[in-house]
Parts: C-alpha cells; structure tokens; sequence
C-alpha cells in the first residue's frame, strides 16, 4: 500500500451535529486495488486545502448529491432540488489545487460532472424533464447493470476497458449538457449522454458518470480503478 | 504538520453502506494547529499498518456497542448495534497503533474499545449490571443527553480541570476492570469510570463526548493536550 488516495465527502446533520460521510464502496475498490484511501474533510480553513492534498498521491472526487446550477450560470429548475454549497465550494477548491499540481484527479458520477463544471461545462439539472430518452438513467436497483455506453477508441479508457461497448450501472439524474472545452468525451450512453471524459492537457484527468467502485466483480471496472491507482502510483 | 486520523460509525441505508464521522471533531482538531483526516473502516484483509504511516495520532469516536465475546461474555439482552467489522478493525488498529507508540483518545465507545483492547471488559448495560444512581443517560430526551459531576482524581484530568467538572452523558455501557497499564483518574459520584488514561499518558479515553461541547473551555483543553501529546513526523 505505498500509494494513498484522498477522497472526498458528503455532509448530512444529525440533530446533534454535521457529519461527514463515505460510501464504502469507495475505500474497499481502493483497498482492493492496493491504495490506502484518506477521506478529505470539509476543513474551515481552506489554507488546508493544499495540506491535505500533501497527504495524498491522487484524487477521487466521489458521487453525491446535485451540483448548484449557480456554479454554471442557471437557476434551479425546481426548488426542490437540494444542492450543498459547502460542499461544492470545499470540492471546487480541492479539485483546483490537485489540477494546478498535476495530481491525478479521478471523479465518479457527482465527480464527473463537478469536474466539468470547474472547466466551464454545464449539466442538464434533471434528465426525464430536460432531454428526451427512453434510457433509464436513474436505475431502482443499484447492482444492475443499466444500460451500454460506447468507448471511443481513441480514449485512454479503451485501453483499459479494451471493449467497444461496456454495460454500466447507472445512478444518476443530471448529466453534461455542454462539455468543457478542456475535455474531451470518451464514451456515450445510445441516447447521446456523455458516460466518460478525459482531460486534453495537464496532470492525468478522468470522469466517468457510471459507478465502477460499486461493480468491482466485474474485472473491467476492477481494472479501471485500478489504473486510476496505477498511475498515481507512478507520477508521486 | 500534525496530522490526526478519525475514525468513523457505519451508517446503513436502504441500499448502502456509509463511514461516518462528527463534524465537530474535524473543528476541533484544525482549531488547534493540526490537519485532519477520516479514515475508513478496513475489512479483516486489509492491513492497518499503512495508516500509522499516515497519521500521528489516532481518535476512536462513539457509536456502537461493543460485541461482548470480544472481553468474553456472552451478549447481553440490552446491547444492540454490535458491528462485527468495526470492532475488528478498530481493535486491530488500537494495538497495533500502541505498539508503535502513537497517541489515542477514545470518546464514549472508542474509550471502551480501548479498555477492552487493552484486556479490561466493560458493563454490557450500566442500569442493569450496577444500579448507578446517577443517570447516565436521559430517557425522555431523544436525544439521551444529561449532564453530571465527574471527580477528577489524577493524571492529566486532574492537571487540567483540577478536582470537579460537569460533563454530558449519553450511554449506557460503561468501564468495569481497567486495562492493565491504564488508571482509571475521573468517576461519576457514583463510582462510575469516567476517564482512563494509559501509564505513560499517551492513551486517553473519556466517557463523556468532548466533541459535543466544542466551544466549551475544556473541550478545546483536551484537545489541545492530546495534539500536544502526538508528534509531528515532518509531513
């Protein structure tokens, strides 16, 4: 385990408090990889930021809860989309720090579409009432495999996915609407919605909208975290 | 750079699993000149070693009751939330953590984990197996909160708040043997353990949740004794 990975959080409250929390699955994809995962703590101070960050080889910006529509320009489509604007910020923040360090930057689902807008993306607020499909994205059973995406084969992630189309689980109602110009798509669900991106330039940069760290019985996905690691391991 | 591990709760959902830690531990530690990071709960295969790389000093939070095979008895019908996986990593993490001599804090269950970590045992349910007379705990409250006298007899208790202090309560198990290497320095009026502390005074444990109170004085005093305690390894 000499390759440490941070990974960001959700917040909830308790009537007693705020709380910080992580699914598992992300610390055991990473366990199983060989990576000692390190939660990242929304801090006060964000002169910390960079001190975290000096902790860790790579960064895995993990899924959750809604990006505000402010952060790309737009109003709430409906008020009762809930957002965390602590957690954006905190996000926001890290992800800067690791890019301007060219630390590899790794975001799932919540991730990827932050790291889209950090570029100057934007993000369709809700999927069934935005853009017509008949694709499933927001799948009721989170095991299952929902539906293809097809791999570019000129990405990095076919060279680690070596298929031209994967089934994925998907678990989500926003997506990329425009892309940033600083990334670049590497796969699409049937319906046209952005599954995958790499970053053109700087320190290694990937997103995927699907979750691979809850299908790590899958070697695809396996592996693909396993990359992730890899080249952290390579470039600390 | 100091940098000090939390450790978390599971929190069960529908369809998943999450680590989860207090917010207020997180302050507490940045307030006082030290970086913190939350660290996962391990599986059995996983070594916990690589986290005495990571950090210099190790908290153990509250949350689940302890399973009793782990000091030897059987459960008792009062104790519940028992989580197979947290215990063994925690105990796993505890000993291996002293061995290489790195400062601990235990709040609430974490203190007990350490006891039983450490060989001591603990009450599977204080009502039941002591008959305290000081409430521990509230039971009209949803929350259980009560607040009560500790004495502090000796160690860094007694250096820091001297004789008396107030401190919340919200549990129902509780120390019984202490740990060899550890003394018992507070008690509740009714001979209750209220803190250990381990010989070379590198080990805390408090029954009562510091964290709670984080803008009270002798919150911020705990804290900024046990970082004082951990050393910084250059990071």
């Amino acid at each position: 385990m000499n390759v440490r990975i941070g990974v960001s959080c959700g917040t909830s409250s308790s009537p007693r408090a705020e709380l910080f929390h992580l699914d598992i699955r992300y610390s055991k994809s990473l366990l199983a990889s060989g990576a000692l995962p390190l939660i990242l703590p929304i801090v006060h101070n964000h002169a910390l930021v960079d001190r975290l960050l000096d902790q860790v080889d790579g960064l895995l910006l993990s899924g959750g809860v809604d990006i505000s529509p402010h952060l790309y320009g737009e109003h709430l489509l409906k008020p009762s989309y809930q957002y965390d604007k602590k957690r954006d910020q905190f996000d926001l923040l890290l992800y800067r720090a690791a890019r301007k360090r060219k630390m590899p930057v790794f975001g799932i689902c919540r991730g990827f579409q932050l790291i889209n807008v950090a570029e100057g993306g934007t993000l369709y607020q809700d999927i069934p009432t935005q853009v017509k499909t008949s694709i499933h994205h927001q799948s009721t059973s989170e095991q299952d495999m929902e539906h293809l995406i097809q791999v570019n084969r000129s990405s990095e992630l076919f060279q680690i996915l070596k298929k031209d189309e994967v089934m994925v689980n998907s678990i989500h109602h926003q997506a990329i609407k425009e892309l940033a110009r600083t990334l670049r798509a590497s796969a699409v669900a049937p319906d046209g919605i952005i599954e995958a991106f790499e970053g053109k330039e700087g320190g290694w940069l990937m997103g995927v909208q699907f979750h691979p760290e809850r299908l790590t019985e899958q070697e695809e996905f396996r592996e693909l975290i396993e990359y992730f690691v890899d080249v952290a391991r390579r470039e600390k | 750079m100091k940098v000090i591990g939390v450790l978390c709760w599971p929190f069960r959902e529908e369809r998943s699993v999450y680590d989860q830690t207090n917010a207020f531990f997180i302050e507490l530690i940045e307030r006082y000149g030290a970086l913190p990071l939350i660290i996962a709960t391990f599986d059995a295969k996983d070594p916990v070693e690589p986290i005495l790389e990571a950090v210099d000093g190790i908290i153990f939070v509250g949350g689940n009751d302890v399973a009793g095979f782990r000091f030897g008895e059987d459960p008792h019908p009062k104790s519940s939330y028992i989580d197979w996986r947290r215990d063994d990593f925690e105990m796993r993490l505890y000993k291996a953590a002293r061995k290489r001599g790195l400062p601990m804090m235990g709040v609430c269950r974490g203190m007990q984990l350490i006891n039983i970590a450490g060989g001591g045992d603990i009450y599977q349910d204080i009502p039941e197996d002591r008959d305290p007379y000081v409430r521990h705990r509230s039971f009209e409250d949803p929350l259980h909160v009560n607040f009560h006298r500790i004495f502090n007899r000796s160690g860094a208790m007694r250096e820091l708040f001297g004789e008396q202090m107030i401190v919340n309560s919200f549990h129902h198990q509780g120390v019984r043997r202490v740990a060899e290497g550890f003394k018992a320095t507070s008690f509740s009026a009714d001979g209750q353990v209220e803190a250990i502390e381990s010989l070379d005074g590198d080990v805390i444990g408090l029954q009562f949740h510091p964290e709670y109170e984080c803008d009270q004085p002798e919150s911020g005093k705990l804290f900024e004794h046990f970082i004082s305690r951990c050393k910084d390894r250059g990071r």
